[in-house]
């Protein structure tokens, strides 16, 4: 098998900055939020917030370009077999800010009962950098 | 897409187009801020945090109380300095917000909150001047002054900025955050405020 070892990867002249820039995760954290939240792993966020039971914000520390980006969160599941984790953003149209996003492990399914802490939370962020 | 040039003019127009050219090339040469982050990602570890700031939103005195968990890694790169900006460069970044009611503004980072609160529901939202942060770098600082920092960049600055009639945040040991959080959604800040002097 052979094998390439190389301290950087040069552009290829035809890439653009743009392709570069848009393929990469610009954010990404890995979070325990029972019974506080306990930062794992994660890469360009400052802090996490708890703002009630399943409900957190991680806050990029280099912020996305505008709010037009995509995020991802997922969630243990909870030991209902019933819980989901989703991105929101209270009191807007938009999902996220620039500056951050909101995600909630609700519950989903017969006997669903709202949101719940869970021993893992995840989510990234892609998009265009301010 | 929307046209930025139907909602900026004059100097913030002018600094709209200055920015975009200066993160262009920033990134092209790998001084962008978040290449500062990437490469200390790969040299830092983790600091371990011992604290956390609960704070609750002088406009929402009823809602639940908010705690503010730092990253470890974000002290550890704040305490290595070089990596990010003066808290003033973050505050100070400006964003374009359209409210879906047609209301729209180009306001500070430290005043967007208070403004999309204001003004309900956000349609758009873009950053249209952060060459600050990726122009300015902070030196190291201690552990505590790096606390300071994200506080004053995540906690919301109608918390922290103005005088109140009684505390709205503290710092406080992570210890005195409850580790039975049955009735997490009933948690007041007076509270940790005993924790605290206790």
């Amino acid at each position: 098998m052979s094998r390439l070892n190389a301290a950087t990867v040069a552009r290829n002249a035809t890439d653009t900055e743009t392709n570069l820039m848009s393929g990469l995760a610009k954010a990404w954290f890995n979070i325990d939020a029972d019974p506080a939240i306990s930062e794992i792993a994660s890469f360009n966020v400052t802090s996490y917030t708890d703002n009630a039971v399943g409900d957190y914000t991680a806050t990029y520390t280099n912020a996305m370009s505008s709010a037009n980006y995509t995020a991802f969160a997922a969630g243990r599941m909870g030991t209902n077999g019933t819980n989901t984790t989703v991105c929101a953003l209270n009191n807007s149209a938009l999902p996220f800010n620039a500056a951050s996003m909101r995600l909630r492990q609700a519950a989903t399914g017969s006997g669903a009962g709202g949101n719940s802490d869970e021993d893992s939370h995840c989510g990234m962020a892609m998009g265009d950098l301010a | 897409m929307i046209d930025l040039r139907k909602y900026l003019s004059g100097d913030d127009l002018a600094a709209y187009e200055e920015y975009i050219g200066l993160r262009a090339r920033a990134w092209r040469e790998g001084w962008h801020h978040w290449h500062r982050i990437a490469q200390a990602r790969d040299r830092l570890e983790p600091v371990e945090v011992g604290h956390a700031i609960p704070y609750t939103r002088p406009g929402d005195p009823d809602g639940g109380m908010s705690i503010c968990h730092p990253s470890g890694w974000c002290v550890a790169e704040l305490m290595a300095g070089g990596i990010h900006p003066p808290i003033g460069a973050i505050l100070g970044q400006r964003l374009l917000l359209i409210a879906k009611n047609g209301e729209h503004a180009v306001v500070d980072y430290v005043d967007a909150e208070e403004w999309r609160r204001l003004n309900g529901p956000i349609k758009y939202e873009v950053v249209v001047d952060n060459r600050r942060a990726h122009t300015e770098k902070a030196g190291p600082m201690t552990y505590e002054q790096a606390i300071e920092w994200i506080v004053f960049k995540d906690v919301p600055s109608a918390v922290w900025s103005f005088n109140h009639n009684r505390p709205q945040f503290a710092i406080v040991p992570r210890s005195a955050i409850p580790s039975d959080r049955s009735n997490r959604n009933a948690w007041r800040l007076a509270d940790f405020q005993m924790e605290q002097t206790a």
